[in-house]
Parts: C-alpha cells; structure tokens; sequence
C-alpha cells in the first residue's frame, strides 16, 4: 500500500514539475521551427532604436547624423541629423545601462577602458563580460533563440562575425554613426568584401608578428622573413597557436596560404611546433626561455611582456598577418541605443589612441600617432593578409591536415 | 467497518508521511536530472537546441565510427594510472601512517597533505606548469644542476598523470585517513596477539576490513580524475594528451561550427560510462560505517612504529614537500617575481597593489563568497533533508530512498563544463527566468555540490543509532523537538564539514560558473580565468594566495571539527 500511495504521489509531482520546467524547456528548445531568430524576433518585437527590446529592424535611419557625443564634436560626422543623433543619446541616457559580452576574453585591455570611460562620460554603466570569442556567439545564439536578451553588444572577430551573420542570424544592422565615416578606406574595404559592413563595425586591427626570446636568438638572427623561420636550428624551438582552430593561428595559416603557399605551411608543420591555444602564457613561456620564437605572435599582448629583458618583436616580411576586431548588436537587445552609442564611441580619438597605445592597429589612422615610437612601426607594417570567413570550415580542415601528426 | 476507517486513517498518515520525501525526491530529480535529459535531448538533433533541426540518431553512430573511442580509453588508462598510484600512497601508505599510527605530526600531516583539494585547480595546473616546464621548469633546474637530468615534463602524458595523482592523493587521504582512525584496534589486537607482524596485520586484517570505504574511495576518485579539467587542457591538450572533458570543450570551443550535438551525445556518454562506478562506490561507500562502527563501541589506538618513526616521519615530509610545498611555493614566489619565472627581472609587491585596487577582482571574490556561502547552506538544507530520508526514513518505500540516494549522487557523473551545458539550455528555455541571474547560478552550485555534501550528511547520519531518537520520542517529544534537541547536537560538526565543503566545492569551481556568470558578476574562478588568459600570471598567484588563506582555514576548522566529532561520539559510546 505503501508503495501504492507513494508512487502515485511521484506520478502527481513528477508531472507537475518536469512538465513545467523540463518539458517547457525542451517544448521551447525545439520550438525554432524553420524561421530564423532575427526574424522572429523581428515579428515579435517593437522596431525602434528607441525602445527595448529592439530588433533587426530598428531603423538606422533615425538615429544615423551628425554626433552629439563629446569626441564626435572634434571629428568628422556621418550624414544625418544632429537632433536624431541627440535623441539617440538621450534614450541612451535613459536606458542607462548596457551588457557586453568581450569575445576577445579580454585580451584587448581598450574594451574595459572604453567601458569605464563611457560610463564616466555617459552616466551609462556597462557590465562587461569577457568570455572566448565562441561562447559569445553560443550565449546570444542561445538568448537569441530563447527569447531573453541579455547582451546588448558582442565583440568578435571576422571570422565569428561572419558565422553570426550568415549562419546564426543573431546579429542585426547597426545603422549609420557619426564616427563611422572616420572608418579607414582600407578596413571597410576589408569588411565590406565579406559582406560585414552592415552587421558588424570594426574598431581595430589585430597584427601579428613574431615574438623572440633574446637569449636564446643572438641579435641578428632573427627571422627577418616568414621563409627564415623554417630554417632547421628553430626545429623544436617554436611555440605556435594552434591553427586547427578559431584564433591568431589560424588567422596566420589563412593568410600564409594565400601568400606564402601551402607548401611553406607543410615545412613549417615539418619544424615540429609545440601547438598550444593559450597565447597569453605562451608569450610567458618564450619569455622565460622554453621556446625561442612564438608564430604567430598577437601585438596586442606585447604590453604583457614588453617590460621583459628577454623578449623582443619581429615583424618578418613580406608583412603582417592581421584580424579586424569587432562588434556587433544582437537581433534583440534590451538597450539599444545605448549599444549603438558604445560603438560610435570605440571609434572616438580617445579610445582608438588608447588602442594604438596598446599595440593594437586603430582604425582611425590618425590615432596611429598615439602608439609608442616603438610600436608605430611594427603596426604600420604592410598587411600580408587575413581569414577567409566563407571559407574557414575548408582551411581547418586543410590546417587539421597539415598539422596534425 | 471500525476496521476498515482505521486502515482509511492509517492510509491517510501514510501518504501525509510519504508527501515530504517524495516531493523531495521529485526536486532533487528535476534539479539533477533535467540538465542532463536536455544534454541527451541535445544530442539527438542535428543541430544545437533552440536552432531548427529535426532529431537524429547520427550523432550516435558518429561517436561509436570515430576515434572518440580512443579518447575515452585514453582518458581511462590516464585516469586509472593516477589513482591507482593516489591509492597506493594516500589511500593507504599515508592513510594508515596518519591515521593509524604513532606517527609525530600526524594531524598536520593530514591537514597539510590534503590542502590540494582547497585550493583551484587551475591554480595547482598554474603552479606545476612552472615547477615542471622542460628547461626552464624550477623542479628541473635543480634535477638538471644536481642529478644531471630533468625529473618532469609537465607537458606530457606522464605531466597529466603527476597532477592527477597529486589531487589524487590528497582526496583518497582525507577519505581514508578517518576510516583508517575510526577502525576497531581490537581487531587489530586479535592479529597480533594471534603473531601476526604489524605488515601482515595491515594486509591481511586492516585493508581487507576496510576494502568497501577504500574501494569506494578509489571509485569516487577514479570518477573526479576522470572528468578532470583544468590540468589536462593546460597541461595536456598540447602535448596531444586526450581527455574526455577536454575533447568536450574541443567540440564546443574549437570547431567550425560548434559542434554541439556530438558534444552533447559524448557527455551523455561519459555520464553513461561513470554511471556504473558510480552506482558500484555509492553501493560500497553506503554501507561503510556499519562494517566497523557499531553500535557496541569500539577501541581506538594508535599504532606504534617503533624503529620505524623517522623513515616514516621522512617519507611525509617527502609527501608534503613534493604534493603541497612545491606548488604553493611557486604560487607565492610568482606572486612577488616582476615577472613570472624571469628572476632577473626583480621582485616586487606591486601585483598585490595592482590586485587590492581592482574592483573587479575584489567583486568577483566577494561574489564568490556571497554565493558560496548561499549556495552552500542550501546544498545543506537540501543534503540533510536527503540524509535524514536515506538514513532515517524507515516508513519511507526502499526505492524511494535508493532513488534518492542514486539521484543524489548523479551530478558526479557529469563533467562541470557539460553540466553547465545542461544548465544553460535548461536556464533559457525554461519559463521560469533563471538564465543569467545569481539564483540560475546557485541552483547549479546546489547541484554541484550536492554529491559531497550528501555524502557526508548520509554519513554522520548513519552512525548514529535510530534507537537515539527513538528514546526521544517515547519520552513524549515530537519529530521536530527530537531533531532540534536530539539529532542536530549530534551531527553538527559532520553538518559544519559538510557546509565548509561545499563552499570550498563552490569557491573553487570554474566549468560550471564559466558558462553561467551572470554580466558583470564575475566570480573569482573566472576572474582567474580571465587574468589567466591575458597573461598576467602573477597577479593570478597573487589572487591563488588571498585565495588560498581562508582555504588553510577551512581545512583547519574541517580538521577540527572532524577530530571533535570523534572525541565526542567516544565519550559517548
């Protein structure tokens, strides 16, 4: 009887609770069907930059004009109205806050400083979140999918911005903004060849050289072109980034392909470098002399060890492999026009002087001015080239190929 | 018919009695089982959930042609290796040695020993990934100056085993240790009056009698290095060193496009291979304290080593030095070098500065003690109740309690960053809000934590006689008055290792918080993480050694707390 009774009472609870929670969680889960979540929630959701949530169809229109925002009085502006561009900055005042997620993990220090100095200036406080560059994109995929928008911004790189663009579909346009039109010709050119220059706005360039440890490579001889590095006395001493996945080795491995050939890849496999995904300590590791060279080495981390008696940059020719790093609005956002005036402010002389002071390529080319003398030259280095968004499921495999033993 | 209304009545009493621990039952299982039903559900679609996509069985036959079988296999022999040797020298060497004999210093020993298991892996990962890198690794400068070869290269399989093993040891020890106290000596007594020599009376009496604890311990660790994280992706992933968690985060993190259904189906997996062990070491581990502890009291005492005190005095000191010293000595060293591992460039104090004036990494501690102190009291209140039924509840249906008691060790089972999978699909697509918010996040530490804090409630719970409380009753208290008066006196130092634990378990929790952190509140494993990933070592040291002075507490107070336990269910025997 016992067991009678009890059992029934499991029955009544269990269908109560999991029909609530598991089911309607699964229920929802599945309940995608064939429309993408842009476009749901742009059925779903009021269209106006002006109100939360927004969506992909808030109009860019309303809002794109001359800026009202403290850097954009000393700078160019893009068409439109300064009073659109005002109101713009008034909802943003009164939306008040804004959530980032940083898929750079942040390794670009400018996002939290950005961050603190918008919310002095702005009274906007912005909760940033770092995070790797794919569980951004799985956060806002899932939010976007769910319904619950929590990001209001996401910063990413090409590649992930491609994905989120033409696959995920949880990005929307981000319209006109006063500071856009100070975008160098070179890096919309860049985006706009992908098809991102809607979705997605660009406030640096990531470029890669080669870290050298200087105890163990004598003055003079390091690689002076990416050809030098396949020489056999670095054979054992090279810690690379792993190219098989999402990342600055990757990003190298595309752009060598392109202009060095696969068979400089293939010799460079041949070298036996120590593969690794975690850049950050790698450049500690050359520092402390495990590896004499790291490939491909991020410039943006040479503030981390810069101050290190045993290490060194070399940007070998014929040039520099590079990312654009960027930022995106999901298609749902709590705060919208405060997301959009986040954006306008990464491309303000202020935050793209700190970039260049960091190592970090600005998009706005008269902020290059701002790098230390030491770092103008290795950011001015030509560009070798970079990934191919389209075609990056094709290049890891090839890169799986070739560097796997 | 007066008949028939006293069974109606006897029914009713019945049912209200069974009510509390069957709702119980259905919320432990919605908390537990629900992440890992979405994860199987996950892996049966083609696509991630919440995305269009239809279900399919290919992911199955995808993991079964692949070479994922290598990989678990991989992860096994790892696994095993390194309990195994956990086994040999925690669980029972130094188990013993402290626990059982006259060892000097043997309480500290213990405290010291099992240290590894406050503190962060991914610290602990941190420390050996110095100690141990080829050439420049401070363990192999000295090996290379001294012995003229260098002892470890941590960036290797034989580097993943040694830190497994470390965890290893620490875990099996402070398991084992007080099993190896709380051992009947007239057992031990009968061996040698009978002329058995003090090794046989180990082999042959001591071991043998604690086989079910021992065994169960070695399960329960075989499980942990099992689903290990943060070591094997620092240490092994680029020495091509397979484990199955990595191979997980693989999926997610490095493939074009995530590849979220074979992440999931191969959780799933995971969760289905650790099962078995699991179901086996609760078995075992369920029955331990009624082989040796009963009611009839039992004799404690130390036995003496003789001729035998300083190598064995030595052979801890060897212990400590390479287990615990070695590590947390790196720790502190990078926390003052300029520059981790570079000594030429200097000493400073300038990183603690640097760390005491970040708000943000003064928040994410302050997060992580608020919601550890939350998370832990409620993974309490919620393993006691389980105790009290597994333990307790006599009128209470067995499969109910088996179920229970099953439930409540599942999340075991499940690796952290797949659990956290779980959670986050479950947090938002469920319509309750939980998706990032602190309560999601809690809710997830609960369940986390749940296995341990379970344990150690069910047993404290069963040591203690049910006649106890019965006694209480018939003098006329009520069910309440009896656990309020009677039972919780008894059990609230088990009560207090169990919540020290479980904060521990929270504080030092990385795959599970780095999905579910709510935007802006960051705790403090993620926060490591975070200065982890940008290469500032040294302030992570910094942190690992704030960190690491309320874990030193905590072992302390676990120490004490457990030897008070001891003293005080003797004088009552």
């Amino acid at each position: 009887m016992d067991r009678l009774l009890s059992r029934r009472d499991v029955l009544r609870y269990s269908a109560f609770s999991f029909v609530t929670l598991g089911a309607s969680a699964l229920l929802s889960a599945c309940g995608g069907g064939s429309e993408s979540p842009t476009q749901e929630a742009a059925a779903q959701t009021t269209p106006t930059p002006t109100e939360a949530p927004a969506t992909a169809a808030a109009s860019p229109t309303e809002s794109a004009s001359p800026s009202a925002s403290p850097e954009a009085e000393s700078s160019p502006t893009a068409s439109g109205s300064t009073a659109a561009w005002d109101e713009v900055v008034a909802q943003a005042k009164e939306e008040g806050q804004l959530v980032l997620y940083d898929g750079h993990g942040g390794a670009i220090p400018t996002i939290g400083y950005a961050a603190e100095q918008f919310q002095s200036e702005y009274g906007i406080q912005v909760d940033v979140s770092a995070m790797r560059a794919s569980e951004g994109q799985e956060r806002v995929r899932v939010e976007q999918q769910a319904g619950q928008p929590v990001a209001d911004l996401v910063t990413i790189g090409s590649t992930q911005a491609w994905l989120m663009i033409n696959q995920d579909k949880t990005v929307q346009p981000i319209g006109d903004l006063p500071n856009l039109s100070r975008v160098s010709q070179e890096v919309m050119a860049q985006a706009e060849g992908f098809g991102l220059t809607e979705h997605a706005v660009f406030e640096a360039i990531q470029v890669y050289g080669v870290l050298v440890n200087t105890r163990l490579v004598p003055e003079g001889e390091e690689p002076k072109t990416w050809q030098d590095v396949l020489d056999p006395k670095w054979s054992g001493q090279i810690v690379m980034d792993d190219p098989r996945a999402i990342g600055g080795g990757f990003v190298f491995f595309s752009a060598a392909l392109v202009a060095l050939g696969e068979d400089f890849l293939r010799n460079l496999a041949a070298q036996k470098p120590v593969l690794t995904r975690n850049i950050a300590d790698s450049a500690n590791r050359v520092a402390r002399g495990e590896f004499a060279l790291m490939i491909p080495f991020a410039l943006g981390l040479f503030p981390q060890v810069k101050d290190v008696p045993t290490v060194k940059v070399v940007m070998p020719e014929p040039g520099a492999p590079f990312v654009l790093q960027g930022i995106s609005i999901p298609a749902q956002v709590r705060h919208p026009n405060a997301a959009r005036l986040f954006i306008d402010y990464l491309l303000s002389d202020k935050v793209q002087e700190h970039l260049a002071a960091n190592y970090l390529r600005p998009v706005v080319d008269s902020a290059l001015d701002a790098a230390p003398p030491e770092a103008r030259d290795l950011l001015s280095a030509p560009l070798l080239g970079t990934s191919d968004p389209p075609r990056s499921e094709e290049r890891l495999a090839l890169a799986a190929e070739i560097f796997t033993d | 018919m007066a008949i028939a209304d006293i069974m109606r009545q006897s029914r009713r009493r019945t049912s209200t009695v069974l009510t509390g621990p069957v709702l119980l039952l259905v919320i432990v299982a919605v908390l537990t089982v629900s992440p890992v039903l979405l994860l199987a559900y996950g892996g049966l679609r083609d696509a991630p959930i919440g995305a269009p996509g239809n279900l399919t069985l290919d992911n199955i036959s995808r993991l079964v042609l692949s070479s994922a079988w290598l990989v678990i296999l991989e992860t096994a022999v790892i696994s095993a290796s390194a309990v195994i040797g956990g086994f040999l020298v925690g669980g029972v060497a130094l188990a013993w040695l402290v626990g059982r004999t006259n060892l000097p210093g043997a309480s500290f020993f213990e405290a010291v020993l099992t240290l590894p298991l406050y503190i962060p892996p991914i610290m602990m990962a941190v420390a050996w990934a110095m100690l141990g890198a080829p050439r420049v690794g401070l363990l192999n400068v000295i090996s290379r100056e001294t012995l003229g070869f260098e002892v470890l290269d941590v960036y290797s399989h034989t580097g993943v085993i040694w830190y497994l093993l470390v965890f290893s040891v620490a875990f099996q020890l402070s398991f084992a240790a007080s099993a190896f106290r709380t051992f009947d000596a007239s057992l031990e007594e009968a061996g040698r009056v009978s002329g058995a020599r003090p090794f046989r009376v180990l082999v042959r009496i001591v071991v043998p009698l604690l086989f079910p604890i021992l065994s169960g311990v070695f399960l329960y660790s075989l499980v942990r290095s099992f689903e290990a994280f943060e070591g094997p992706l620092l240490l092994g992933a680029q020495a091509g060193v397979d484990m199955i968690s990595v191979e997980i985060y693989d999926l997610v993190q490095n493939r074009l496009p995530p590849d979220y259904p074979m992440a999931s189906i191969m959780g799933v997996f995971s969760v289905l291979i650790v099962l078995p062990l699991t179901w086996y070491q609760w078995h075992v581990l369920g029955r331990r304290s009624f082989t040796v502890l009963g009611a009839r009291g039992y004799k404690s005492g130390s036995y003496d080593l003789g001729v035998w005190k300083i190598p064995a005095f030595l052979l801890c000191v060897l212990a400590t030095v390479l287990v615990v010293f070695l590590p947390i000595s790196q720790l502190v060293l990078g926390s003052f070098t300029r520059f981790f591992g570079v000594f030429e460039a200097g000493f400073t104090l300038d990183h603690y500065s640097s760390v005491l004036h970040n708000g943000q990494l003064l928040r994410a501690l302050r997060n992580s003690a608020v919601l550890g102190t939350i998370g832990a009291t409620l993974a309490l209140l919620l393993s006691g109740l389980v105790a009290y039924v597994i333990a307790r509840g006599r009128t209470v249906p067995r499969w109910v309690r088996i179920t229970l008691n099953f439930l409540s060790w599942l999340p075991l089972t499940v690796p952290g960053i797949v659990l956290a999978l779980g959670f986050l699909w479950l947090y938002a697509f469920a319509p309750i809000p939980l998706y990032a918010t602190r309560v999601g996040l809690v809710i997830a530490y609960v369940v986390l934590v749940l296995p341990l804090a379970a344990r150690a409630m069910v047993g404290s719970l069963s040591q203690i006689s049910a006649d106890i409380e019965e006694a209480g009753r018939v003098a006329g208290s009520g069910w309440l008055r009896t656990v309020v008066t009677i039972l919780i006196p008894l059990i609230w130092p088990s009560a207090m290792v169990a919540w020290i634990l479980a904060f521990v378990g929270i504080f030092r929790d990385l795959s599970t918080s780095v999905l579910l952190v709510p935007p802006g509140q960051p705790v403090f494993s993620t926060a490591l993480l975070e200065l982890w990933g940008v290469g500032k070592i040294e302030e992570v040291c910094v942190l690992s050694v704030l960190a690491m002075l309320p874990m030193v507490v905590a072992r302390y107070l676990v120490g004490r707390l457990q030897g008070y336990e001891m003293r005080m269910r003797s004088t009552s025997r």
